[in-house]
């Protein structure tokens, strides 16, 4: 019986063995936990990095040309018939809700505006007298920038969106689409703040900092909002400001798409690309994904999307410009010039005959790994904002502001591309101001949200499909984000 | 290319045969002596037995009543005991000595529900279980020529379904208890000697002694928070007290699949491109094409495969101890090239009684395994996908020895996939655990247990250089190698009391403490840049692209603390009553939610044993037991750690260039929304089940009704994209449906002297619905081209296909006109797709449900016989009701692409061929025929010959003078043969990989399930 009690005492003392108080609590290893973030400069950067890091995603960057470009009179989606097939209801106007492209910009924009706001919530709070390399403010406003860009790109293609200006909460998941004009509101304040708080691109350490945004940026996105807006006033003063400083038209139009043309004195705002050795994933990498869709098939590789129309061509034709369209559309006159003969031969899935030039690199200068590209990508160049300008005068001309104003600028823009000056007046200023714009901007994103802010899209686009003005507008928005919302989100016309 | 094969498992398979080899050579001995015995068997009621088996106590010789019940038998005269047995008869053991006329009466029993199954923390005997258990013995399991024992369990065990998730060697498999109870991790817990785990790919066949499945909360509530998806208890052989035995056994065989699609051969590929040619606005070149090739690019990347099997035990005991050392040796070629599967396996299991007071012993399982992989799981590359797509007319290697490749897409070539790949991993296992129990007192003892789990898991790749042409190259080779640890420590203390009280009170109770804590941890890395593609340098080391370098690797911990008990009471083995509990606390929670709590009730009624029945006299239902039972389980593992946490990403995705050159900097931020409120997913389910023993224990059937519900289940909410992270919190939103009634009835019985027969079939049903989805309107799942196969919605079963309803083609010009209005694009012998909201627009609204993948009902049925040595055996399983996404179908339907096709597209729609459901060609295929539609969901029933067995066990007359005292020989063939209507290679598809939970049923071209026959023998010394 002894050894009986002796039993018990042991068993009863494993019983009472409790593990340590904290035995349930396991933290993550090897992370930090957000409680733990923006105590250091470091963190400060970090997040202003992130906040940046959506605007080279290629899911967002794709539509700046499968919308910009593709859905316009400019090109066709082209690739392969698959790929021609995917995109036929798209190009036709019949937009699908669920859509890749559709969907891909609308969220990735938003992730954009979810870590614009934790920088700027996040370093709003920290001490100034934690940085000590940094500019506070300078952090701040380029993450003001991201915001108002990354909403500004929402709203012309899906047009309200729920506005948030403060790091999310679950508790936001019921809000609504915010009226158009108050979202602009919101973007025009960010994006004055951020003028105000950015440095001039020409105070810039290039070696260092190039890509980084600029107050030429924020002014410049100013101006190009306020179009969309139609307050051709504010447009003019944003305008201003970017003549202001010391950008300028490189003399040869071609060579600022080109690797040695990057960030010229006529850029304003690129994307940064590099090829690397370390990263090739499609969304972890910081490659350009777009010189591989659009080389055309049968090169090194590529798959012949995007491309140009003969629509464009012939745009081009008309006004005699022989420049732009040279360095604009790649032929199969220049691929017999840049490519092997042997590639030349088999070019596959030709559509329409014409690449985009713009993203082509030669075969020297390309990636070994698909994505890795090393092109920028030119988002604000200083002929867009001329072209803004010119745009703002002729259609609310003020006293020195006027339609002088405007041929000067497109003249300006027409005289780097030897093409004689317009003399214009009225409704025909305004047309050559556009056509400029298509010319001078073509693939680069621009032509379709052109057409359809100046009410031109259901005229210029009607050969391709059945575009229907106050619907076709807008893009849907995506199916997914309605049933995610539990309805709160309602769709556009469809 | 050479193959990495462990040399110490090729010198284990050598070592096992050479020792089973040996025992045959063991020199043998006979006696000749015998004498005469006779007598006569009767009844409880004098009624003489017919056909009673009477044999020598551990031979073969032996005899049968005749008509009178009277026998007579030869026996060697060093013959010590009898045995008497009978169909549903208590076996009764005689011994000789000095008699020679034995009368013997035998007693009527309820063998089968005598039994003794494992529940959780104890075993029962069968006859007194309440809740719903279903159980496996090893000879079911064993005979079965697969990796995973959990496939043995197919068409064997109402209310459990198992698909594989493909045929590759070692390939995972999709075990659902009652249903699917959650959109996340549905997959069910196994003990393992008590050991949880979460996969029993680790184990031999062989080493199983038993499986018992768990299925509703009252038998499942013991394991608390991980119980909800049912409970898999597996069982180890353990030494017997008695005499050593040694067992050898040992199966060699081939497996092959089938590859005859019916796919278009390169003539009719070329003449079906001519014509669609015609419809394209830029032809194909077909000259590029040469329609005298046919290559079948299934069966060019098949092959026919080898199996084989050894294992070998030594195991017995005496009163005092008892061990079981076996030794395991499986290698398994794919039926996919380049794939293929080895395991080694070694077990020790001991237990010695130190005094009256303390038993000592372990449990020990060492397994070590490898495989070599293709790509699967991939609908773009995917070897098996791309083998079905790829046009016929390319060869696989031109005669200039270069590869074949398309000139028309950027398919790869399959067999060249094959050769650049070198994917491989290897797994090594120590599961084990170190046991004390002290018998307090007389009825109580306690039981106290440490255990580890660890798991050591390698993967290699490596892509060399080649190039097969521009889509389908690799210029700077690369080499792949991560690492990981998981350590699970389970620390069991329980209580254990059994006592009859005044002879008609019988308690059975448990109550415990049990502690757990797991850690996981990983590295990989990748470089680049090796002098060359040979093994030897595809290592790190030999990279030397320094820039290249990448590695990554993190851990993670878990940990659990848990209060069970249990309480069994039986009155007068009349009436039975189980209460269960468990109290469960887990780190994966935040500190509100950390404990749950999970009871569980059960009734049972024994009638057959009430007075008033007994009073009946009737000779037919022999015994009966209603049960009716009620619980509460959870589930933890849909969940990750720390999803109650924000934590900062610092993932290469948020990273920035800025400079010229360009400098990479990294960002960091928060993409997941944490949620501090998560707690277990709560499953609550009823079960009412009859077991009922009939015909003198002849016929056994049991049936049941059950009915669960999974609430709060966990869902990563769906939150708004506005929202701007990537993933939602998890939220306890969703809920779902199981029910179902399973039945299973066995037939055992004999005819004639020597022939032993029986016959069991089961059959399950599940009506699975969507309750609820929280906020959300659904959830979709497989991701296919452009697309998604599978949506949840409310009101449906979890993971239903999802698209457009179709109606036909239009065949008519005012047809025509009339579908142009919603499909602009239309032409004639074009699909017409159904406006499903009627509201004149065909857009993605009008997707809706278009099939099911979870099946009405499944069903299983199989015959054993034995007749003198020979013994047989047949399993087939099967499904009805459920249907298959047939993915395959946007390549091999295609009317537009340069894909292969099926043979049926031949009979396209043309003006004169209009009763056809193929559309017409169409180079551009503007109506968008393609698009997800009902025209991918094929009927996924079928009916399976899954197991075929024949043995013949040699007289042991024969074998005892081998010094055996068994030898079997056996053939087996498995997945022989299965009717279905399904087109494509196999209709069993579980889910596009293991953690693909919505992806069931969608067939992006799954590594088949392979046709094996094997041969074998079976030696007991």
């Amino acid at each position: 019986m002894k050894s009986n009690k002796i039993f018990m005492l042991f068993i009863a003392s494993l019983f009472f063995v409790s593990c340590s108080e904290d035995f349930l609590d396991k933290t993550k290893l090897g992370a930090l936990s957000t409680e733990g973030f923006f105590l250091s400069e470091n963190d400060a950067n970090q997040s202003v990095v992130a906040a940046y890091s959506d605007m080279k995603d290629y899911r967002y960057t794709w539509t700046i040309w499968a919308f910009g470009d593709v859905l316009s009179d400019d090109a066709t989606y082209s690739g392969s018939a698959a790929d021609v097939q995917a995109y036929a209801t798209m190009e036709s106007y019949n937009y699908p809700v669920d859509n890749g492209r559709v969907q891909g910009r609308y969220q990735i924009l938003f992730r954009g505006i979810n870590k614009a706001n934790q920088a700027i919530d996040g370093i709003g709070k920290m001490d100034e007298s934690l940085f000590k390399t940094m500019n506070k403010n300078r952090l701040l406003g380029e993450a003001l920038f991201l915001r108002a860009y990354y909403y500004h790109e929402l709203v012309i293609a899906y047009g309200a969106v729920p506005l948030m200006t403060t790091t999310p909460t679950i508790a936001n998941k019921t809000l609504t689409r915010t009226p158009v004009a108050d979202v602009y509101t919101q973007i025009e304040k960010d994006l004055k703040l951020a003028a105000s708080y950015l440095p001039k691109k020409s105070d810039q350490n290039l070696a260092k900092e190039a890509g980084r945004i600029t107050k030429g940026a924020a002014n410049a996105m100013l101006s190009r909002v306020y179009l969309f807006e139609k307050k051709y006033a504010e447009c003019k003063v944003a305008c201003k400001e970017v003549f202001a400083e010391a950008y300028s038209l490189v003399p040869n139009y071609g060579d600022q798409f080109t690797l040695a043309g990057e960030h010229g004195s006529e850029s304003i705002l690129e994307i940064d690309h590099h090829n690397s050795t370390t990263q090739s994933g499609a969304t972890t990498n910081n490659g350009n994904f777009h010189v591989l869709m659009m080389l055309p098939g049968g090169t090194t590789y590529g798959y012949g999307i995007n491309q140009p129309s003969a629509s464009l061509a012939k745009a081009f034709d008309d006004a005699g410009d022989v420049i732009r369209k040279d360095a604009t559309l790649l032929t199969q006159a220049d691929l017999a010039l840049w490519e092997t003969p042997a590639n030349v031969l088999k070019l596959t899935n030709v559509r329409s005959g014409y690449w985009n030039q713009k993203f082509y690199l030669k075969p020297a200068e390309r990636s070994v790994e698909i994505r890795n590209n090393p092109v920028n990508n030119r988002l604000i160049r200083l002929s867009e904002v001329y072209l803004n300008y010119a745009e703002a005068c002729a259609l609310a001309p003020t006293a020195g502001d006027g339609e002088n104003e405007a041929r000067t600028y497109l003249n300006r823009v027409r005289t780097r591309v030897s093409l004689p000056d317009k003399n214009s007046t009225g409704t025909a200023l305004f047309d050559d101001i556009i056509n400029e714009r298509r010319l001078e901007l073509a693939m680069e994103g621009h032509r379709f949200f052109d057409m359809v802010r100046t009410g031109k899209a259901a005229e210029a686009f009607k050969a391709k499909g059945n575009f229907r003005a106050g619907i076709s507008d807008l893009l849907p928005i995506p199916q997914a984000e309605i049933d995610n919302s539990g309805g709160l989100i309602t769709q556009n016309p469809l | 290319m050479k193959k990495n094969k462990w040399i110490i498992s090729n010198y284990l398979n050598k070592l096992l045969l050479t020792m089973g080899l040996c025992m045959f050579l063991i020199p043998a001995f006979a006696q000749k002596n015998t004498e005469n015995l006779s007598g006569k068997v009767l009844d409880k009621q004098g009624s003489p037995m017919i056909g009673v088996n009477i044999i020598v106590n551990g031979t073969a010789i032996g005899t049968v009543t005749d008509v009178k019940g009277q026998w007579s038998l030869s026996v060697p005269t060093t013959a010590k005991e009898l045995k008497f047995s009978y169909i549903g008869y208590d076996d009764k053991i005689i011994v000789i000595g000095t008699n020679k006329v034995f009368n013997v009466e035998m007693v009527e029993s309820s063998s089968l529900m005598d039994e003794v199954v494992v529940v959780g923390y104890g075993t029962i005997r069968k006859s007194d279980v309440t809740g719903s258990v279903s159980s496996v013995k090893a000879s079911a399991i064993a005979r079965q020529p697969v990796s995973n024992a959990a496939q043995s369990l197919q068409g064997l065990v109402p209310g459990v379904t198992v698909s594989a998730n493909s045929g590759a060697p070692g390939g995972s498999v999709t075990v659902r208890i009652r249903g699917i109870g959650s959109v996340g991790n549905s997959d069910p817990l196994y003990v393992v000697d008590g050991m949880p785990t979460d996969n029993i790919s680790y184990l031999s066949s062989s080493e199983i002694e038993s499986m018992e499945v768990l299925k509703d909360a009252s038998a499942t509530a013991i394991y608390g928070a991980r119980g909800a998806n049912g409970v898999i208890m597996v069982t180890t052989k353990h030494g017997q007290k008695g005499k050593d035995v040694i067992n050898f056994s040992t199966y060699w065989g081939t497996q092959s699949i089938n590859t005859d699609l019916n796919l278009l051969n390169g003539q009719q590929w070329y003449d079906i491109q001519t014509e669609i040619n015609k419809t394209r606005t830029t032809a194909i070149n077909l000259a590029n094409a040469d329609p005298k090739i046919s290559t079948n690019w299934l069966k060019e990347v098949s092959q026919v495969a080898t199996i084989r099997n050894h294992d070998l035990s030594f195991s017995g005991g005496s009163d005092n101890f008892t061990y079981n050392l076996s030794l395991g040796y499986l290698a398994q070629d794919g039926t996919v090239k380049k794939t293929d599967f080895e395991r080694t396996n070694a077990r020790i299991n001991l237990e010695r009684k130190m005094n009256k007071i303390i038993t000592v012993g372990v449990n020990t399982a060492f397994s070590n395994s490898s495989r070599n992989k293709v790509l699967e799981g991939s609908n773009t590359v995917g070897i098996i996908n791309s083998a079905m797509k790829l046009e016929p007319v390319i060869p696989v290697k031109n005669t200039d020895g270069t590869w074949g490749a398309s000139k028309y897409i950027d398919y790869p070539n399959p067999v060249a996939a094959i050769e650049y790949t070198n994917s491989k991993d290897k797994t090594m296992k120590v599961v084990g655990n170190v046991f004390a129990v002290v018998n307090i007192m007389k009825d109580l003892n306690f039981r106290t247990s440490l255990g580890v789990d660890m798991e050591r898991y390698d993967s290699y790749d490596f892509d060399p250089t080649y190039e097969v042409n521009t889509y389908q190259k690799n210029a700077i080779n690369k080499v792949y190698r991560g690492y990981s640890k998981t350590d699970n420590m389970l620390f069991e203390n329980t209580l254990n009391y059994n006592k009859v009280f005044a002879e008609k009170h019988s308690i059975g109770a448990v109550l415990g403490y049990t502690a757990e804590q797991t850690r996981y941890e990983n590295i990989y890395a990748t470089k680049q840049n090796t002098p060359n593609n040979e093994p030897e340098m595809q290592y790190l080391d030999a990279a030397q692209l320094a820039t290249s370098a990448t590695a990554t690797g993190g851990a993670t911990e878990s940990s659990l603390i848990s209060y069970l008990g249990r309480v069994n009471y039986s009155y007068d083995n009349r009436y039975l009553a189980t209460a269960t509990f468990r109290r469960d606390g887990s780190s994966r929670f935040g500190k509100s939610n950390q404990y749950g709590n999970f009871p569980s009730f059960a009734l049972a009624w024994k009638f057959t044993n009430e007075q008033f029945f007994k009073n009946l006299d009737q000779n037919i239902l022999n015994t009966a037991k209603l049960r009716l039972g009620w619980g509460q389980v959870g589930n933890q593992s849909s969940i990750s750690n720390y999803a109650f946490q924000n934590l900062i990403s610092t993932n290469a995705q948020y990273a920035y260039l800025y400079g010229k050159p360009e400098v990479l900097y990294q960002g960091a931020v928060a993409v997941n929304l944490g949620n501090v409120d998560v707690k277990w997913e709560a499953t609550e389910s009823t079960n009412i089940g009859i077991d009922m023993g009939l015909l003198s224990g002849r016929l056994n059937l049991s049936a049941e009704y059950y009915n669960k519900t999974t609430k709060d289940m966990l869902l990563i909410e769906p939150i708004p994209f506005f929202l701007g992270f990537e993933s939602g919190p998890y939220t306890n939103v969703g809920s779902v449906r199981n029910s179902g009634i399973e039945a299973q009835l066995e037939w055992r019985d004999k005819i004639g002297k020597n022939f032993n027969y029986n016959i069991a079939g089961n059959i399950s049903t599940i009506k699975n619905e969507m309750l609820s989805l929280g906020s959300a309107k659904s959830i979709s799942g497989a991701a296919i081209r452009n697309g998604s196969a599978t949506n949840t919605i409310v009101g449906k079963p979890i993971g239903s296909f999802w698209g457009f309803k179709t109606d036909g083609l239009v065949q008519t010009a005012d047809q025509l006109v009339d579908v142009k209005k919603r499909q602009p694009n239309a032409g004639l012998g074009d699909v017409v797709f159904v406006d499903n909201d009627a509201n004149g627009i065909l857009n993605d609204l009008d997707k809706t449900t278009i099939g099911n993948p979870i099946p009405a009902f499944y069903y299983g049925f199989n015959v054993g016989m034995e007749y003198k040595g020979l013994d047989f055996a047949i399993v087939f399983e099967g499904t009805q009701g459920n249907d298959i996404f047939n993915a395959m179908r946007y390549f091999t339907y295609d009317l537009a692409d340069v894909t292969n096709k099926s043979v049926d597209v031949l009979n396209y729609w043309t003006p004169t061929n209009t009763n056809t459901s193929i559309p017409r060609l169409n180079g551009s295929d503007k109506n968008d025929n393609k698009r997800i539609s009902d025209l991918y969901i094929e009927d996924g029933s079928y009916l399976r010959l899954k197991t075929l067995q024949l043995g013949y066990t040699i007289p042991q007359s024969l074998s005892s003078k081998l010094y055996m005292t068994n030898l079997r020989v056996f053939v087996t063939g498995q997945n022989l043969f299965t009717f279905t209507k399904y087109s494509g290679s196999d209709p069993e598809i579980g889910q596009i990989s293991s953690t693909n939970y919505l992806s069931r049923g969608v067939d992006i071209g799954t590594y088949p399930q392979a046709k094996t026959f094997t041969a074998g023998i079976n030696i007991t010394f």
